[in-house]
């Protein structure tokens, strides 16, 4: 359907009036005149002619009644394929609606009428034309408030999306499923939620989990059970074996054999160690036979050695004698060399001592006139010691009186010098007064007469002058300052008199006494220093030591004085005689000494030769009677070897027979630990058996391997019940995940259509862009791009108002592609929309033009003059 | 004449844990039982002597109960000698147990544990123990030895014979083992009674295997029962009669199944009468193709009847479920998301490059689909 013109008589501010709309092209058309030319109510009255009822009162249609009254009158020309037609309807008064066609002829009258319009917009308002209409301030695609009527225009435009979107692709709920389709999916998830956590592993507590955690518990309950049942069976086995073997060990000839084996093992044995025995003693008699062989041959041999041994003995002692007498020979000459030796020796001592008594004497003299000059050396000490020291007392009383120390001298002097100054300052001042006589009489002054001469007179004075009367003369300003003058004075007696002197020169003179004491001081100390330096008692100890050697030292014995030459010149030479005589003493000595010795061995060794000889004797015995002796042991002799001899055969004869005791012991060894094993394995197996027995009766109570069959069946009862809820599980996650996929798949199928109509128009704004729908709203509801999904309510307003015009124009191509094109009214839109974008929305809608009509109201004159498109032609006249 | 009446393998004490308490509680209850229906299917067959040829106990050491509770129930039976043999599974090995018995036997109980010959009213029993779990040799061979001349001989034996799957389709699964089959002509014996296969089957005129008395699987198709056995006189060809001794039946239903036939009444005319069910641990199998519905009602019928049986297991994993535009078009008559779910789902469990695994998990996410549609639109 296009729209050509459009015609309000009586409505709203056209009261009375006509106001058409014409010439309204293909495309794009823009109505834009300013605010208040009336632009809405050209909407409303058009909006009301196609989607209200004739008859209808509704606030919507008096709205458009002016405020005159009477009838409001809309009338439309469209174009279909089928030809022209002009739409007409009067409300509220003089109601009518009629449909005439291009000749004028009525084609629908009233109710009809409102059929053929109804017809032709798609089932009225509630079908998709609906949504191709922007009314002004609704750039949303469907309201956002929450009022009733709210509530109701959101169903309507709903199943106005729905209609419009159903019609291209098919209702959504047979395509999807619809809520058949949310019911399944819900009935699957809770029962997969009754088996599994949505990672598809069993829920903890749930049937699955529990199978699961039963199977484990039995599969280790049978673990068990078999361990204990292999045990079972492994006593069992054991038992068997055991019995069986002990069985054997308990055979009637079993025991018997083993004894028998060992009685003849041990008959064996015994006789072995019988026969060794035997060869023990032949052996013990070869070994007596040789120890008397041994023993004959001795005595053979002893007797023979007897014989050699005295004739040597008889060599020996003759040998010794001789030598015995050499060397006392030999003693007795040394021994008279030795004794005069002796004799030199023992006078050339005696002259040494005679010498070195001299020598001590002399030495004695010295010794003695020594410590009487030490004594003297120390006593004069000690005299100028006592004597300084007195000095040193007098000095030091000297210098107690003499008070004047150089510091008090310096004060005194300091003061006199204060005073020569104090003086001087005086004598400066004053007048200076000549005195010469011509008389006798002399001035005076205070009774003290005047020489001639100068006279200073400091302060104020009075002389007397003879004959003439007193003169009195004041210096005035030069008057001497008299009282510096005693003060000076004052403080130099002051310092005289804390010395006790009366004067300065006393005090120097006192002061210079007391530096010569105080140097004669220090000087007696110097000398005591030197004289005592440990002091004066340790020199009078001193003293009182070298009087004490002094009367310790006796006066030497010789009565004639000695000479100390001659003394030393004697001493020498018997020193050296004496000397010599020791050296011929000591080698005389040496020589008896060894004489001596020598002496002593020859006697030791002739002692000896002696001894030897008597013993030899002895052994030798009687010459006569030895050879018959010696004949004698040699007979024995060979007697005891031929014994020997008989004594190795029957040791060797025995030998030769004598069972192998080693083997015999070694299988007696081996019987007793048959025998003994074999009573111990016995013993050993019993024990085994019993306690086997124990083992496999408290198994057998148990009834173990009926518990283990029993706990098999349970195992392979959960084990199957777990693969059962497993299977059931996997099945329903195969069909959830079936179930969701073919669901979206249909949902991208339903809006397929209006994607691809959007598509171009979405790039005109965003490249790469695309929008997703909500199966629930049919609207969009987030815009893709950039790689980012972002929900369209979070987009700005200008955006989200070109989304809504873009899907508009979407459901619009909709429309088109089924042979149904409608106009899409703009009441001014594009509110929010930045120049750049504007521009865009303007080719958008050209494009989407090309094949509808796009009628764009609004008073942005300036803003869309780059819209473009045809100006219709905008009549009002007077209503006749 | 001679009659016995020839059993083995009773299992006394076998636990049956797979099952439900309930359910093992009854199999234990029927296993002991079974001693006193022994007692009178020889009684009710003029048989005065019970030949039980090994594993009359299920482990080689029972709980004590188990023992103490067959001998009573042996003893009670004053009027049967019960002749008893040990298996491979009470193995004379297991010491315990033979040494329990020995002690506690009743009068009216012959023990079997070494080769010699048992004389037993006018015949002679020559028994071939089992030494251990798997002897290894076959013990049978000393049944030859003399006996009195003209007594009538009856070996006992327990193990597989030679070639055993010759002896049949069902005999075909079970192991072949090294007891002569034709040992009782070897040995001179007029009866081989043996033990070891559970199912009853002649292997010749006169040597047979007894099958057990009370069934304990599916395995073997019979409901439990003896051989009560005459023998007129040594070197008469024994006459050999089943009887029936079993308390719990265990049946097992092999349905083959097709899309075009209706499965529930299939099942229907499969199950046993009402009257057995209770005392009938039901196994129901199927093969074949069902479209998704069809396996549907194929479940609850099954859930329908599972109370009636003691208990009723089914295995339906090598059912192909076939899915056509009708199942599909409950689902979602629009070809909308929730049909291509299911179209999705049953070539997933069509596909062959899966793994069988695979499949199945897409087949029972299929079902499982139709089970909620179903419950969405209820």
């Amino acid at each position: 359907m296009k729209l050509r013109s459009l015609t309000l008589t009586n409505v709203r501010k056209f009261a009375g009036q006509s106001a058409t709309i014409s010439a309204i092209g293909d495309g794009v058309s823009v109505v834009s005149e300013a605010n208040e030319f009336g632009k809405s109510t050209f909407f409303d009255a058009l909006h009301a002619l196609f989607f209200l009822k004739y008859g209808a009162a509704t606030r919507e249609v008096k709205s458009l009644q002016p405020r005159t009254g009477g009838a409001v009158r809309v009338s439309a020309q469209i174009e279909l394929p089928t030809g022209k037609f002009t739409l007409e309807k009067s409300f509220l008064a003089q109601k009518r609606a009629l449909v005439k066609d291009e000749s004028g002829t009525v084609v629908a009258l009233d109710d009809e009428a409102e059929r053929w319009i109804a017809h032709l917009m798609g089932s009225g308002i509630e079908g998709p034309a609906g949504l191709l209409w922007v009314r002004q301030g609704t750039t949303a695609l469907e309201p956002g408030g929450t009022s009733g009527a709210e509530k109701t225009e959101k169903e309507r435009l709903l199943g106005a999306r729905r209609d419009l979107l159903s019609s291209v692709a098919g209702e959504i709920d047979m395509v999807t499923g619809g809520r058949r389709m949310d019911r399944v999916i819900e009935a699957a998830l809770q029962a997969l939620g009754r088996l599994a956590t949505a990672t598809g592993q069993p829920k903890a507590n749930g049937p699955w989990k529990q199978a699961q955690q039963e199977a484990q518990a039995l599969a280790e309950k049978h673990t068990e059970l078999d361990r204990v049942c292999l045990e079972l069976s492994d006593a069992l086995v054991q038992r068997r074996e055991v019995s069986a073997r002990l069985e054997v060990l308990e055979a009637p000839g079993a025991q018997e054999a083993l004894a028998a084996g060992l009685e003849a093992a041990q008959t064996a044995h015994n006789a072995a160690q019988d026969h060794a025995e035997k060869c023990a003693q032949a052996q013990d008699q070869v070994a007596l036979r040789r120890l008397e062989m041994e023993g004959a041959q001795a005595r053979l041999d002893k007797l023979i050695a007897a014989a050699e041994g005295f004739e040597k003995a008889g060599e020996q002692l003759s040998d010794a004698r001789s030598a015995f007498a050499d060397a006392a020979e030999k003693g007795t000459t040394a021994d008279a060399v030795t004794d005069r030796a002796q004799t030199a020796l023992s006078e050339a001592t005696a002259a040494l001592t005679s010498a070195q008594a001299a020598k001590e004497a002399l030495q004695h003299e010295s010794l003695t006139k020594n410590a009487v000059e030490k004594y003297d050396n120390l006593k004069a000490r000690l005299g100028q010691m006592m004597q300084k020291r007195d000095a040193l007392e007098q000095a030091n009383a000297a210098l107690a009186a003499q008070s004047v120390t150089d510091q008090m001298l310096d004060r005194i002097e300091d003061a006199n010098a204060k005073l020569a100054r104090a003086q001087a300052e005086a004598a400066a001042g004053g007048v200076q007064m000549y005195l010469e006589y011509e008389a006798a009489e002399k001035v005076s002054s205070n009774g003290k007469a005047l020489d001639a001469g100068a006279h200073r007179v400091g302060q104020r004075a009075v002389f007397d002058l003879p004959g003439i009367g007193r003169m009195t003369l004041d210096p005035g300003d030069a008057a001497a300052d008299i009282i510096a003058v005693e003060t000076a004075r004052t403080a130099l007696q002051a310092a005289l008199d804390a010395v006790g002197m009366a004067n300065v020169d006393a005090a120097r003179r006192s002061a210079a006494l007391r530096r010569e004491t105080v140097a004669e001081i220090a000087l007696l100390k110097n000398v005591q220093e030197t004289l005592a330096p440990e002091g004066i008692e340790a020199l009078q100890a001193a003293v009182a030591q070298a009087l004490a050697a002094v009367d310790a030292s006796s006066p030497s014995q010789s009565k004639a004085p000695l000479d100390p030459v001659e003394v030393a010149q004697r001493l020498e030479a018997a020193q050296k005689a004496e000397q010599l005589a020791r050296v011929d003493y000591d080698t005389s000595r040496d020589t008896r000494d060894a004489a001596r010795a020598a002496l002593a061995r020859a006697q030791a060794l002739r002692d000896a030769a002696q001894t030897g000889f008597d013993l030899a004797a002895a052994a030798y015995g009687d010459p006569d009677a030895f050879e018959a002796r010696k004949a004698e042991a040699a007979r024995d002799y060979a007697l005891s070897a031929v014994a020997v001899e008989d004594a190795n055969e029957a040791l060797d004869r025995l030998q030769k027979a004598a069972p192998d005791l080693a083997n015999a012991t070694a299988d007696l060894a081996r019987a007793t630990s048959a025998f003994e094993n074999a009573r111990e394995e016995r013993l050993r197996l019993k024990t085994l058996i019993a306690d086997l027995g124990a083992t496999i009766r408290a198994r057998a109570e148990d009834g173990v391997e009926e518990k283990r069959e029993e706990v098999a069946g349970l195992l392979q009862a959960a084990q199957e019940r777990a693969a059962r809820f497993e299977h059931e599980a996997a099945g329903l996650m195969l069909l959830v995940d079936s179930l969701r996929a073919k669901r979206g798949a249909a949902q991208e199928a339903y809006f397929g259509p209006v994607q691809q109509e959007l598509a171009p128009l979405l790039a005109l704004l965003h490249a790469d862009a695309a929008l997703s729908f909500d199966p629930a709203s049919l609207l969009p509801q987030g815009l893709a791009r950039g790689g980012a999904d972002e929900p369209l309510d979070m987009l700005s307003g200008g955006t989200q108002e070109q989304i809504a015009i873009l899907t508009r124009l979407a459901f619009a191509r909709l429309f088109a592609r089924q042979g149904k094109p409608m106009p899409i009214i703009l009441d001014d839109a594009l509110v929010y929309s930045d120049d750049n974008r504007i521009l865009a929305m303007f080719t958008a809608l050209h494009r989407v033009a090309a094949d509808q009509q796009v009628i764009v109201f609004s008073c942005r004159q300036m803003a869309f003059a780059g819209l473009g498109g045809t100006r219709p032609v905008v009549e009002i006249t007077q209503d006749r | 004449m001679f009659r016995f009446l020839h059993t083995s393998d009773l299992h006394l004490g076998k636990p049956f844990g797979r099952h439900s308490e309930e359910v093992r509680g009854r199999l234990r209850l029927a296993r002991h039982e079974v001693l006193g229906r022994l007692a009178a299917a020889a009684r009710g067959q003029g048989a005065s002597v019970v030949l039980l040829a090994g594993d009359t106990f299920d482990q080689q050491t029972p709980a004590p109960q188990v023992t103490r509770q067959a001998l009573n129930a042996m003893a009670h039976e004053q009027d049967i000698t019960w002749v008893l043999m040990p298996g491979n599974h009470d193995s004379l090995a297991a010491t315990e147990l033979w040494q329990t018995i020995k002690r506690d036997k009743p009068d009216n109980l012959l023990l079997a544990l070494t080769p010699e010959p048992i004389s037993v009213a006018n015949a002679y029993i020559l028994p071939a123990p089992c030494t251990t779990r798997n002897p290894g040799r076959d013990l049978t061979t000393e049944m030859a030895q003399p006996t009195p001349e003209g007594a009538i001989r009856i070996g006992l034996g327990h193990g597989g014979i030679q070639e055993f799957s010759s002896l049949g389709t069902v005999a075909a699964e079970g192991p072949s083992g090294i007891i002569a089959p034709d040992r009782a002509a070897q040995a001179g014996l007029d009866y081989l009674g043996l033990g070891d296969w559970h199912g009853q089957i002649r292997v010749n005129t006169n040597t047979w295997y007894s099958g057990t008395p009370e069934p304990d699987s599916f395995k073997h198709p019979h409901n439990g029962s003896a051989l009560i056995v005459s023998i007129e006189q040594s070197g008469a060809i024994p006459d050999v009669t089943p009887v029936q001794t079993g308390g719990i039946r265990w049946q097992h239903i092999a349905l083959e199944l097709t899309p075009q036939e209706t499965c529930t009444e299939i099942l229907d005319a499969a199950l046993p009468a009402l009257a057995t069910r209770r005392d009938t641990l039901l196994r129901v199998s199927a093969q074949g193709r069902l479209g998704v519905q069809q396996m549907q009602q194929l479940q609850s019928a099954l859930t329908r009847v599972a109370p009636d049986f003691l208990d009723l297991s089914q295995d339906l994993d090598a059912v192909l479920l076939a899915h056509d535009a009708a199942d599909l078009e409950v689902i979602d008559p629009s070809g909308g998301a929730l049909r291509q779910t299911a179209e999705a789902l049953a070539a997933r469990a069509q596909n062959s490059d899966l793994s069988a695994d695979d499949r199945r998990v897409a087949a029972t996410a299929l079902a499982q689909l139709f089970s909620f549609v179903a419950g969405a639109d209820a």
